[in-house]
């Protein structure tokens, strides 16, 4: 798992936590728990909600930590101002990753699905929140890695596709060396997810 | 940001932090490299502060030590270029921030920062997209006039073609950004790699236009090469979409180019020849909707910038 802290931005927004998971096995279990969470009602519900407080992003769909990273400041950035389009920071997360503006579509394509084996946890705290690391272990079970294995489990094709990048021009010139298509696709779209909040 | 950086102190401007990684607490970070960077709060109060202290001194001179005495320039990142690593390249970050303008009515200045960050965002994704080389976009604050590009790591067309930085000593040696393509010693390997320099300008103008966006303003300072150990490689980098805008209009075209033309003969001797090995990429990239512009050019050319008023 790795930290990193905004020290400019309100503190109880300040820290974010990011954890790799592969090999995920319950993830058509962790789908339906968010979903029963988010309808239970009374203190039983608070504590279910507490325990899935996190953002859940298929790491298929990361080009690299930078494309992340721009995701959870632009999620940060619009709680911070007020100007939320979903109801949490968490799920403005996913809202931010997805080219459209459809929020249905977003947590479909981005967060957890029943076929999802390597999943992002992404948890956005004040610093005071401890145990981070045992609480996303406790709710997902799979093999935690370091970020640095994001790039082998990207799957580029999805992701060029979802960014409608193929016959850009942009890419033609580089058809033929997946390594440099790679940075110019990995370019694009954390700028396009830098940019959602003024898209046209 | 970067306006007022250039202008301000000599050297590279500031390099505040990553935006991503600002403050990248307890990661194990090397400090040294931590030192000399900037977060986003520290960009927002020295540009605020500038703004202030510029605002009671009626211009820019004296500033930079009035800054420098009140500690800002401590702030200066170290200029040994090498110092990054390929691994945390990509991770600076260049904020260029549109501050609060006084002097209009605060409802008309937030739609209008908002309306310019916001142009400035879409010119850029358009022009990646595109292909053209133009920096990436790393956040966008539109309420507050910030927009984070990613930094280039290289010098500006006007530095390397001898046009020195604007208006202040350029305290660079110019031994350490000798690159193999741009050689300093030599007259004649000087040329050639000016001729290269200029048909990589063409090219990625032609890019540029191709996808109906007009720069708007440019000028050898709004071009850097991109330093060839960067992991993009060496690449000419388009900068400074503030004033950018989609046309397809052949007439905007050619205005863009004479624009260029005009920045050449005002800050280069001897800028016909270079001039025109910029035009001849252009025309080569361009294809058959050269001749258009061509005609074009030539009439804006006798008639300036702008078109006569008529009726």
């Amino acid at each position: 798992m790795q930290s990193f802290r905004y020290h400019h931005l309100p503190s109880e927004l300040s820290t974010v936590h990011v954890a790799l998971f592969t090999n995920v096995a319950n993830s058509a279990a962790l789908r339906s728990r968010i979903v029963r969470a988010s309808q239970l009602e009374g203190p039983d519900g608070d504590a279910e909600r507490e325990a899935v407080n996190f953002a859940f992003i298929d790491a298929c769909l990361i080009c690299s930590l930078l494309h992340l990273q721009t995701a959870v400041y632009q999620a940060i950035l619009a709680q911070a101002q007020g100007s939320l389009r979903t109801k949490t920071v968490h799920s403005e997360i996913l809202w931010t990753l997805n080219p459209t503006n459809n929020i249905t579509e977003a947590i479909r394509r981005y967060g957890v699905g029943d076929a999802t084996t390597s999943l992002i946890v992404v948890r956005i705290a004040s610093p005071d929140l401890d145990n981070v690391e045992q609480r996303m272990s406790s709710v997902v079970d799979g093999t935690l890695v370091s970020l640095d294995d994001l790039s082998k489990v990207t799957d580029w094709a999805s992701v060029k596709k979802y960014y409608k990048l193929n016959g850009e021009p942009a890419l033609k010139d580089a058809a033929k060396d997946p390594e440099r298509e790679r940075v110019i696709v990995d370019e694009i779209v954390t700028s396009s997810v830098a940019m959602k909040s003024v898209m046209a | 940001m970067w306006a007022l950086s250039r202008r301000l102190l000599p050297g590279e401007p500031y390099t505040p932090s990553a935006v991503s990684g600002g403050g990248v607490a307890g990661s194990g970070a090397d400090p040294d490299r931590e030192r000399g960077r900037w977060r986003l709060e520290e960009c927002l109060r020295f540009a605020t502060e500038l703004a202030g202290r510029k605002g009671r001194r009626k211009g820019w001179t004296g500033l930079a030590d009035e800054m420098a005495k009140a500690g800002w320039a401590r702030l200066h990142p170290p200029t040994s270029g090498s110092s990054s690593g390929a691994e945390d390249e990509g991770s600076h970050v260049l904020l260029k921030y549109r501050f609060h303008k006084q002097y209009r009515h605060p409802t008309l200045d937030s739609s209008l920062t908002k309306s310019r960050v916001a142009g400035e965002a879409r010119a850029l994704i358009k022009c990646l997209r595109s292909g053209v080389n133009v920096p990436g976009i790393r956040m966008v604050d539109a309420a507050e006039g910030v927009l984070g590009i990613e930094w280039i790591d290289g010098k500006s067309v006007r530095f390397l073609l001898g046009g020195g930085a604007e208006g202040e000593v350029e305290a660079e040696d110019d031994s350490e950004d000798a690159q193999d393509d741009v050689p300093v010693e030599e007259e004649e390997p000087l040329k050639e790699a000016a001729d290269t320099l200029m048909s990589m300008i063409g090219t990625e103008i032609a890019k540029m236009h191709k996808a109906d966006i007009i720069h708007g303003d440019l000028t050898t300072s709004n071009m850097m090469l991109r330093h060839p150990s960067s992991y993009k490689g060496l690449q000419l980098v388009l900068i400074d979409f503030g004033l950018a805008y989609t046309s397809t209009l052949v007439e905007d075209k050619a205005v863009d180019l004479y624009v260029l033309e005009r920045a050449f003969a005002s800050t280069h001797p001897e800028s016909e020849p270079l001039f025109a090995g910029v035009l001849k990429a252009y025309e080569q990239y361009m294809g058959k909707e050269w001749a258009a512009i061509s005609r074009r050019l030539d009439d804006v050319r006798l008639r300036g910038r702008k078109r006569s008023m008529v009726g």
